[in-house]
């Protein structure tokens, strides 16, 4: 793997012995040093950190260079797929460095080839002049795992082998334990974000001026279109899956009377709902994240598997007259079993040919796009909604008011993102059959399911749990994966790509403010993006601290 | 019984019009910076539809509010900047980061812009869901490309303003004809370019295109390429990665010109698919394989569609399946279907190496 992570100093010591020949006739292993940790080794980390800093580059980000370059030979291309960084902070945690230290089989501990090292000190010299510390080459296949630290690798190309070093600790690791920001600078930051965003609405709420965008007519973004009961279905298909406002306003007769009561929803009511909106958004990204952690793709086709969840859902309501309870028990199971499709058809095949990761984050656009026309064939130009629950009457939960179907939505998310998130941690300590990684056994073994195949089920079940709850709370159409795409995607990168944890509370916290921010933002697109680039600017993901483990190494795509 | 004595030169050429008219050199445009972007530089784009549609809003939104008097060189002008200044948004956040970061900013950003346009908000700008122009300025005739296909056109400055262009099948209006030529014009000293900076090794870490004749020292053969000793924004990564944006805009304009409008709808992630698949089929990292894949692509493609719609014009597809109507909400399915399928069967492309299909080397523990 051409991640030339190099440290300046003290990184000659220690030196390893190569255990794998695959590894060592591959000269472009990642180099990663193993200082002891002396003072001078604590001091020139440091000194590191600071240049590292000076650079603009986030220390955390030092110690995980995957990368791939060019490699016209098979060989080269060996270690290019095996684990790294996604953001960094996820992949050197102190948590890390101990467990790495313990021998596990998992981390960017790789053996070092001392001659190869030595011929790139001949080529290029600069780089180790001085404490130039590293380059991080985030290249073709750094995408390929998202973690290095799991308790297990993660990716599917070969994995690290068991090395017998004492430590593979290095200095960066040293300093970014040091460097590490508390947890409650964490919930702190996003408490004053939070904050920060709705201020404005704080002081229009006080001044009881009313947001621009419902002053004159019904605020028709999601999830307040809710409100009313089902649109009539003849108006056209509209590209940005909003209601029609313009064409309703053209044609709506002057005297009806208006479905919402024109005032703005009070602030507390639209926070209420941007946390109902979160725990939908944080189920999507939840599910997305957790595939990623464990197989290492990222499948960009997870929204449209929302838009299946809801439009299944609608039609089996539709066509058995099943309760809602029922309807989504079997939408789930659907989609775990056409995610476990997915994978098995799609996916694994194109891994099984060696496609790299990047390759395939198209091949899943390429079918998202796919499904999307084949929805929107099947679905119809209309927006539909579920027969029952149509017309709710409100009730009021303290200062604000809330469907029954909005609080049902909450709370099957909440419990449902609560149990995945336990049932991982139950897995990654050894339930169902699943033993913690022994050297020498290929990870995964023993397993009732293997892990690559229940993080693809149970993700992919999470999608359609999400698209059967949003179908609850807004107009089911083609359009919901378009909606949701960009705000998902920001909660994954919020809460730090490969984290599950993190992407439901980024979850939540975007549709928050997305949803506080409504009257004045617009659609949740513009507030998305500046949180996928402010997260990847500051590269604070939420996750830093608050790391949940993977289904396990789903060993190799078979 | 039709289908047996269907035209054959109408089997051959009606796509391959379709594979040389003006919205086939947009998507050649495109795929060139795409291949700049993911072929030589190994960033992975999904957002070109993005910069596409900052290019087209830029000049259309200049055209029809009249800044800098309306011009369309203005706007050309205002297309461009918009674009790297998306590009430079997307690079500032992105560039250093793994590929599925660069991807997910760059879909997110094309996404982001493409229903920020569309959006009730914007209308007075953009047009909202119609475009540009106005459904009002559309219905008087309106038009985008006017100044560049009739004003600057030489080939309507003939005694005969009726004449077509070109032979067989493939005859084209004037202004069709003119959009075609600087199209293509554009798509080749695009390549050209794009060759000379590629074999210049101002990209680092691109490949080398001719490992046997010019093998760096130090590098054996030339065969690998050695870890990158550089931070990325010490390369010429950064302007390439603009440059590429820059293109994409171009592609975008070009496209404008020839529809005569813009609408939010052409720059969905399908566009950007496209533009995927007519690099694939072409061939990633192939100096003439934008051009060539651009060309095959869109005559797949309209074959393709033209297939479907004859089909269902027969009454062979059950209307619940693709009503008539419908017959252009498949376009998606059948892009991506061509995209998957050329990765599937033929990753190479047509002019390529099999870059794509690189095997990986066996593991201690697949030995196991």
């Amino acid at each position: 793997m051409p991640a030339a992570v190099r440290t300046s100093a003290g990184n000659r010591t220690a030196s390893r012995k190569t255990v794998s020949g695959v590894e060592r006739c591959s000269s472009m292993s990642v180099r990663n040093s193993a200082p002891r940790r002396s003072s001078t080794n604590i001091a020139a980390s440091w000194a590191a950190v600071s240049i590292a800093s000076v650079e603009g580059v986030q220390p955390a980000l030092v110690a995980t260079a995957p990368t791939h370059r060019w490699t016209h030979s098979g060989v080269a291309a060996t270690a290019a797929r095996s684990r790294s960084s996604a953001i960094a902070p996820m992949s050197v945690e102190p948590s890390t460095a101990s467990r790495v230290r313990a021998g596990s089989p998992s981390g960017s501990a790789e053996p070092r080839d001392d001659a190869a090292d030595g011929a790139d000190a001949r080529q290029y010299p600069s780089v180790h002049a001085g404490a130039a510390i590293m380059t991080v080459r985030a290249g073709g296949d750094g995408s390929s795992s998202p973690s290095t630290s799991s308790l297990v690798a993660t990716a599917p190309g070969p994995r690290p082998i068991p090395t017998a070093t004492e430590s593979t600790e290095n200095g960066l690791v040293a300093a970014r334990r040091r460097a590490q920001v508390p947890r409650a600078a964490v919930i702190g930051a996003i408490v004053v974000a939070l904050a920060l965003a709705a201020t404005p609405a704080v002081f229009a709420d006080a001044a009881g001026v009313v947001p621009p965008s419902s002053r004159s007519e019904e605020p028709d973004r999601w999830p307040s279109q809710v409100r009313h009961e089902a649109r009539p279905a003849d108006h056209t298909d509209r590209l940005d899956g909003r209601a029609p406002r313009a064409i309703a306003t053209t044609r709506s007769e002057p005297d009806a009377a208006p479905t919402i009561t024109p005032q703005a929803p009070r602030l507390a009511d639209r926070a209420a709902r941007g946390v109902v909106l979160g725990l939908l958004i944080g189920l999507a990204a939840a599910g997305f994240s957790l595939i990623h952690r464990t197989t290492g793709v990222a499948n960009l086709a997870h929204v449209e598997l929302v838009t299946a969840g809801a439009a299944l859902a609608w039609g089996l309501e539709a066509l058995i007259d099943a309760p809602i309870a029922l309807v989504a028990t079997a939408t789930v199971v659907a989609g775990g079993i056409g995610g476990a499709a997915f994978a098995r058809v799609v996916v694994t095949p194109f891994q099984r040919r060696g496609l790299d990761a990047g390759p395939l984050l198209v091949v899943t656009l390429a079918i998202a796009v796919s499904m999307r026309a084949t929805l929107r064939v099947a679905m119809g130009p209309s927006p539909r909604s579920y027969v029952a629950h149509r017309t709710q009457e409100p009730v009021a939960v303290g200062p604000i008011e809330l469907f029954p179907k909005e609080l049902w939505a909450a709370g099957v998310s909440a419990v449902a993102l609560t149990a995945v998130v336990l049932g991982i941690a139950w897995v990654a300590r050894g339930g169902l059959g699943a033993r913690p990684p022994e050297r020498g056994v290929r990870p995964g073994r023993g397993r009732i399911v293997p892990p690559g195949a229940a993080a693809w089920i149970v993700g992919s079940a999470m999608a359609a749990l999400a698209g059967t709850l949003v179908g609850l709370i807004q107009r089911i159409d083609v359009q919901i994966g378009d909606r949701m795409a960009v705000l998902v995607l920001a909660a994954v990168l919020l809460g730090g790509l490969g984290s599950v944890v993190g992407a439901a509370v980024g979850g939540i916290a975007i549709g928050a403010v997305v949803e506080v921010c409504e009257p004045w933002a617009g659609s949740g697109d513009l507030i998305g993006l500046a949180v996928i680039l402010g997260a990847l600017v500051v590269r604070f993901p939420i996750s830093a601290r608050w790391r949940t483990r993977s289904l396990g190494d789903p060993g190799c795509p078979r | 019984m039709t289908i047996a004595f269907v035209d054959l030169s109408a089997l051959l050429g009606d796509p391959l019009r379709a594979g040389i008219g003006p919205q086939s050199a947009a998507v050649a445009l495109a795929a060139l910076a795409l291949n700049l972007h993911w072929g030589w530089q190994r960033r992975l784009d999904l957002g070109m539809a993005g910069f596409m549609a900052a290019g087209a809003y830029g000049a259309a939104i200049t055209v029809t509010q009249g800044w800098f008097g309306g011009s369309i060189v203005a706007g050309i002008v205002i297309g461009l900047t918009a674009a790297v200044a998306l590009a430079v948004l997307i690079g500032l956040c992105s560039l250093g980061l793994p590929d599925v970061y660069v991807a997910v900013v760059s879909l997110a950003a094309a996404e982001t812009l493409r229903r920020t346009v569309a959006s009730d908000e914007a209308r007075g700008l953009t047009g909202g869901l119609v475009g540009l122009p106005t459904a009002a300025d559309r219905s008087i005739g309106v038009s985008l490309s006017r100044r560049i296909g009739q004003d600057w056109n030489p080939l309507v400055r003939t005694e005969d303003p009726t004449r077509t262009y070109g032979f067989w099948r493939l005859e084209f209006e004037p202004e069709t004809m003119w959009l075609v030529l600087v199209g293509w014009a554009l798509v080749i000293v695009g390549t050209l370019a794009i060759w000379r900076i590629v074999r210049s090794r101002a990209l680092v870490g691109a490949p080398c295109p001719d490992p046997v004749a010019s093998p760096t020292p130090g590098r054996p053969g030339g065969s690998e390429q050695p870890p990158r000793a550089v931070p990325w924004r010490h390369t010429g990564e950064p302007w390439v990665w603009v440059l590429g944006g820059a293109i994409g805009s171009v592609a975008g304009i070009v496209s404008m010109l020839d529809h005569g409008t813009v609408e939010p709808s052409r720059f969905g992630p399908e566009a950007t698919m496209l533009v995927w698949a007519a690099l694939v089929c072409g061939g990633v990292a192939s100096k003439w394989g934008p051009a060539v894949g651009a060309i095959t692509a869109s005559s797949i493609l309209y074959l393709v569609e033209d297939a479907v719609r004859r089909a269902a014009d027969a009454g062979w597809l059950p209307d619940a399946l693709v009503g008539t109507s419908e017959v252009a909400t498949i376009r998606p399915l059948v892009i991506g279907a061509l995209l998957v399928a050329v990765v599937a069967w033929r990753p190479q492309g047509l002019l390529g190496s099999a870059q794509w299909s690189r095997r990986r080397s066996p593991t201690a523990n697949d030995a196991a």
